[in-house]
């Protein structure tokens, strides 16, 4: 069950995040999905086993703030973005530079959905 | 002033089980920073949960570690169900439970263990290790399996317990606590245990909220908080209460553990006694459509899971955040200001499980 | 000082192994050891090919020939539901580990004809 769903835009992002480190949230991770065109971001955030979400759509050239001036438990995910996606974002505390989790020689940007060619067949289960 | 080195601790290490690299900065034998690094173990799971079909991922998902991995089955396949509205029976649920506490119990031996054998304490760390091996017995005699065990699948459990395998589970979890009352005093009261736990790698409340600390490394610093409370699969039924520790520091963290693990023993058992006859398993129909979170308690802490299905065989974006991935910051605060030689102890005081990580 | 006694104890207790590989544990009914094809009533039917998560059976229906990977196979049981004749059987005991990586060819049995003639 999806918690309750608060939507942000880039600009509203850092101070609706201030809010929550006040009310003393615990910050859960970061969802990020490739939608085609733009991505969409959920922050989930725990309070009392409650969660709540906060929702993000940007588009794929935009930067985003980082949080991790209220949450620095948020730079791996902010890290993990950036390299599997793409996903600029700006500012985040401790900045591998996209040398985290892929190497030179690994497929660049892996979770960014490949446009389907006409006729190409799926295997399941490799 | 002192010069300043600065030496990897990781990713290969005699102490250290897990390949994660923390390059820790030293001014004569004290901690000063620490810059963690991981990714030596990254296989693309979630990449993967997109190609496979949604049955298929229940292989995919409890592969992502060995020690929990009957936990990452239960919470996909619970999403899957919330998805699809599918209700599982009754025995299912109970079935779940005894697996998942089962599981719990050995993550818990197997830490305890380590800890003793990240100060040198090595008799104590196979005693440890001797009394795992009948609870990993009683995991291969009723799911098939030792390690992996396959057992969750969606709607229900594949394989039922029999009334003689649930009194060989009675007679050996009566035997595994007569041999860990023995154990638990020299990890809860010894002298020298406690000269290296008490004190070391401290946490306090609110920087354990701040920095998104899970599991016994939360309660450990005093904060009531355990996915359990919310009741799913039949906790609720059989009346559940988190075990807490003040102090914050790695002696409370392993009080926390080894007292779960008594709790754990004893929820098997109420499980099995309480469990109601009627059938395992509930056939799914149809596909996955919309999105849902599922969060469950692993042994080391907080599990979500973020699903969207499509309509399709294939799921349209599988997300995985294990409870590690959210201790690891906590370890920027815990070791500046320790000694040299307390590193490994603070390491693995939060449980870490680098495959869990990395997925 | 807690652990003297264990320590006392160990003294006069017996070794907690076994003296493998002299004495070697039966295994448990149920364990999931290897996967074995009787291949006697298979239809070519490809169930079990279409549930493999690993991609390791390989059923070719003209030829008549089913094909096992035994090096991709993760013992999952799965084809074991999947197949409708029940032909396909878990051996409990475990697999010898191997040099290099076998395909097992089975033989089906040829197609029944449509209608029985009086």
């Amino acid at each position: 069950m999806m918690g309750k769903n608060v939507s942000v835009t880039k600009d509203t992002l850092v101070p609706e995040v201030q809010k929550l480190a006040e009310a003393k949230a615990r910050f859960i991770t970061a969802t990020c999905l490739d939608l085609g065109d733009q991505f969409q971001v959920y922050y989930s955030f725990d309070q009392d086993l409650q969660e709540v979400d906060l929702q993000l759509m940007v588009g794929k050239d935009e930067e985003v703030p980082s949080i991790t001036g209220q949450y620095l438990c948020a730079l791996l995910i902010e890290n993990e973005m950036k390299e599997l996606f793409g996903m600029k974002v700006k500012d985040i505390a401790i900045d591998f530079g996209g040398k985290m989790l892929l190497t030179d020689t690994s497929p660049q940007l892996p979770m960014v959905k490949a446009v389907k060619k006409s006729g190409e067949d799926q295997k399941g289960g490799e | 002033m002192a010069p300043r080195t600065i030496a990897p601790f990781g990713p290969q290490h005699p102490v250290l089980p897990e390949p994660l690299q923390l390059k820790i900065g030293y001014e004569d034998e004290k901690v000063v920073e620490v810059v963690p690094a991981i990714g030596y173990c990254h296989r693309g799971v979630e990449k993967a949960g997109e190609l496979n079909e949604f049955p298929k991922n229940v292989f995919l998902v409890e592969r992502i570690c060995g020690i929990c991995s009957f936990i990452h089955a239960l919470c996909y396949c619970m999403g899957v169900e919330e998805l699809m509205k599918l209700e599982v029976p009754e025995r299912a649920k109970y079935l779940r439970v005894v697996y998942s506490e089962l599981s719990r119990v050995h993550s818990h031996l197997l830490w305890l263990g380590l800890l003793a054998d990240a100060f040198g304490f090595e008799s104590l760390f196979m005693e440890f290790w001797r009394v795992r091996e009948k609870v990993l017995d009683l995991m291969e005699m009723t799911s098939g399996d030792r390690v992996i065990m396959s057992s969750c699948t969606i709607g229900g459990v594949r394989r039922d317990i029999s009334p003689e395998q649930a009194k060989e589970i009675e007679k050996t979890l009566a035997w595994v606590r007569n041999q860990y009352n023995r154990l638990a005093p020299v990890v809860l009261n010894d002298y020298t245990v406690k000269k290296r736990t008490v004190g070391v790698g401290v946490v306090t409340k609110e920087q354990a909220v701040a920095l998104g600390c899970v599991g016994p490394t939360l309660r450990g610093s005093g904060v009531n908080q355990d996915l359990r409370q919310t009741g799913y699969a039949v906790y609720k039924e059989l009346g559940f209460e988190p075990i807490t520790a003040d102090g914050g520091d790695s002696y409370s963290r392993a009080v926390v553990r080894a007292k779960e693990t008594y709790q754990a023993i004893d929820l098997t058992l109420e499980a099995l006694a309480k469990m109601p006859a009627g059938e395992i398993l509930n056939k799914p129909k149809g596909n996955p459509q919309g999105e849902t979170v599922m969060r469950v308690e692993q042994p080391r802490g907080e599990l979500f899971y973020y699903l969207k299905g499509d309509g399709s065989r294939n799921l349209e974006r599988l997300r995985v955040r294990t409870p590690t991935y959210a201790n690891i910051p906590s370890l920027l605060v815990m070791l500046p200001g320790s000694q040299m030689a307390d590193v490994p102890v603070i390491t693995l005081s939060i449980d870490p499980c680098i495959s869990c990580t990395e997925r | 000082m807690r652990m003297l006694p264990n320590i006392v104890r160990n003294v006069f207790l017996s070794p907690a192994t076994r003296k493998y590989p002299f004495v070697v544990r039966e295994p448990f009914v149920g364990s999931r050891g290897k996967i074995l094809f009787k291949a006697e009533n298979c239809t070519c039917c490809g169930s079990c090919a279409r549930r493999c998560p690993a991609a390791a059976i390989v059923v070719d229906k003209e030829a008549r020939k089913l094909t096992f990977k035994v090096a991709h196979c993760i013992i999952c049981e799965a084809c074991i539901e999947a197949c409708p004749k029940k032909d396909i059987v878990l051996d409990f005991k475990w697999r010898a580990p191997f040099y290099d990586k076998p395909m097992e060819v089975y033989n089906c049995p040829p197609k029944e004809e449509k209608g029985k003639e009086a």
